[in-house]
């Protein structure tokens, strides 16, 4: 046993297999075990001194310079064709990347699951991105002082006030029956409008978020699963609206939740003892998700040019 | 927002809280953030979308300190320990937590900077050792031989910490 590994121990950068051989060292080795808790009360103490920064807010010159070097890499990203752009490059990258059309098990057994590469269509960049931002967003907001603006006390005042952000009528589904409590939302401006985050908690703490916005009318998509680092999400477009569930969860953890999320999103908002001032069918629980087949995007008409994205 | 307005969002944070453990001074730590985002805007182009933008920018920032540090060779600029942690720490903590966070900044100050960057970026910011060796342009068997020295010096002054000495500094 190395040194280096007793740091990475520490640090969450072994697989499991190095993990458990550590941990079973650990057992044995009474003096490593206590430079293990040493160096995690570091950690803590690095934390508990630096942390509140995370959360001062940006002052007038840094957060300018912050939203001009954001235009400046869309900027760029947007000269590059479609399939170098961040979402599929972030992706690409990503050595955990796994896309999964799971239309299939989804909509109807027997069918054929979509090759990965069917599902990456000139239409789907923006909905990778969304679910980018999705991930994004959960890494940045679940575990944070400020995880929600509004909480969910008054389920129908929040989903009034985040319909009113999007400019059309979203709400939270209750998934009490499969453990998720709502604890509220916040929305977020994104790409081609606001966006509307609920979060949701399990009674083990480890939170869920809904992402819910409108990245590009009216088109529709199968589920898509795609995990960065720990955070897995699925995501799937319906009428005008697109969403993306995220969270620490394995794909068979969230593609019950994901299941149970589209369910309710079709039968409409929870009664209540009070009548909400909304639809009960929104529109965008309609129409039924047609055949995979159909609702496939299909693949570039002319492909893009097949250089490879220029290194730097 | 753009695209890559979560992330940067996400990101300056990361790297102003780097930036305030390195240096301390609050304005000394936001004018390397802004000198590190204004030299990352002017070399926007040479980003390739996709790549890893936290270590493009913690580079970045790297370098532009390591310039800073060199222009002002001549006059360190140090901050009291003391104001450091009184300001810091938002909500009173009981009596004994705030000797251990003072004595972890103190002991922290003692470590050469190499030292110091290598634990900060692994221990507070999460970069992964490949991350780290990246940033600071060096093999990865230094990273691992800085971070370990660091932890080892930080461990045995805190153990070998005296009390009294550290009650007087956390008023």
């Amino acid at each position: 046993m190395r040194d280096s590994d007793l740091h990475a121990y520490v640090d969450g950068q072994l697989d499991s297999a190095r993990r458990i051989e550590v941990e079973t060292w650990l057992a044995e080795d009474e003096e490593a075990a206590r430079r293990v808790d040493a160096y995690r009360a570091q950690n803590a103490a690095l934390h508990s001194l630096f942390d509140s920064i995370l959360n001062d807010r940006l002052d007038g010159r840094l957060a300018e310079a912050g939203e001009r070097l954001g235009k400046r890499l869309d900027a760029n990203a947007a000269r590059r064709p479609w399939w170098s752009q961040p979402g599929w490059q972030r992706l690409a990258a990503s050595v955990a990347f796994i896309a999964i059309g799971l239309g299939a098990g989804w909509l109807g057994r027997g069918q054929v699951v979509p090759a990965p590469t069917l599902t990456q269509a000139p239409v789907q960049p923006t909905l990778q991105a969304f679910a980018d931002e999705a991930t994004q967003a959960h890494t940045f907001y679940a575990n944070s002082r400020f995880e929600v603006e509004m909480g969910a006390d008054n389920q129908d005042a929040l989903n009034n006030w985040l319909s009113e952000r999007l400019g059309r009528p979203v709400f939270g589904p209750d998934l009490a029956s499969i453990g998720y409590r709502l604890i509220g939302g916040r929305s977020l401006p994104a790409e081609g409008g606001a966006v509307a985050q609920y979060m949701y908690e399990t009674g083990g703490g480890n939170r869920l978020t809904l992402f819910v916005g409108t990245p590009q009318a009216n088109q529709q998509a199968a589920f898509s699963f795609v995990k960065h680092g720990e955070i897995a999400s699925f995501y799937w477009a319906e009428g005008a609206l697109s969403y993306a569930l995220a969270g620490r969860f394995d794909r068979d953890q969230l593609m019950q939740v994901a299941q149970t999320v589209h369910q309710k999103l079709k039968s409409g908002p929870a009664a209540r003892s009070q009548t909400p001032s909304q639809p009960q069918n929104t529109p965008e629980a309609k129409p039924a998700p047609a055949p995979v087949e159909q609702i496939m995007p299909s693949p570039p008409a002319s492909a893009p040019d097949q250089e490879r994205p220029k290194a730097s | 927002m753009s695209i890559f307005g979560i992330e940067l969002e996400v990101h300056i944070a990361s790297l102003r809280r780097y930036a305030r453990a390195l240096v301390r001074d609050r304005n000394d730590a936001d004018d390397l953030v802004q000198e590190a985002l204004a030299r990352a805007l002017s070399r926007a182009d040479k980003f390739m979308a996709g790549t890893n933008l936290r270590a493009w920018l913690f580079t970045i920032m790297h370098n532009v300190h390591v310039n800073q540090v060199r222009a002002r060779a001549a006059r360190p600029v140090e901050v009291p320990v003391d104001g450091v942690v009184e300001s810091r720490l938002s909500e009173p903590a009981n009596q004994e937590a705030r000797v251990e966070l003072g004595e972890m900044m103190r002991v922290l100050d003692t470590l050469p900077t190499e030292q110091r960057q290598v634990l900060l970026l692994v221990a507070l910011e999460g970069l992964k050792y490949e991350e780290v060796a990246a940033v600071l342009e060096v093999p990865i068997g230094t990273v691992m031989s800085r971070l370990s020295r660091a932890r080892e010096a930080v461990r045995v002054r805190l153990a070998g910490g005296t009390p009294t000495v550290a009650l007087r500094r956390v008023k």
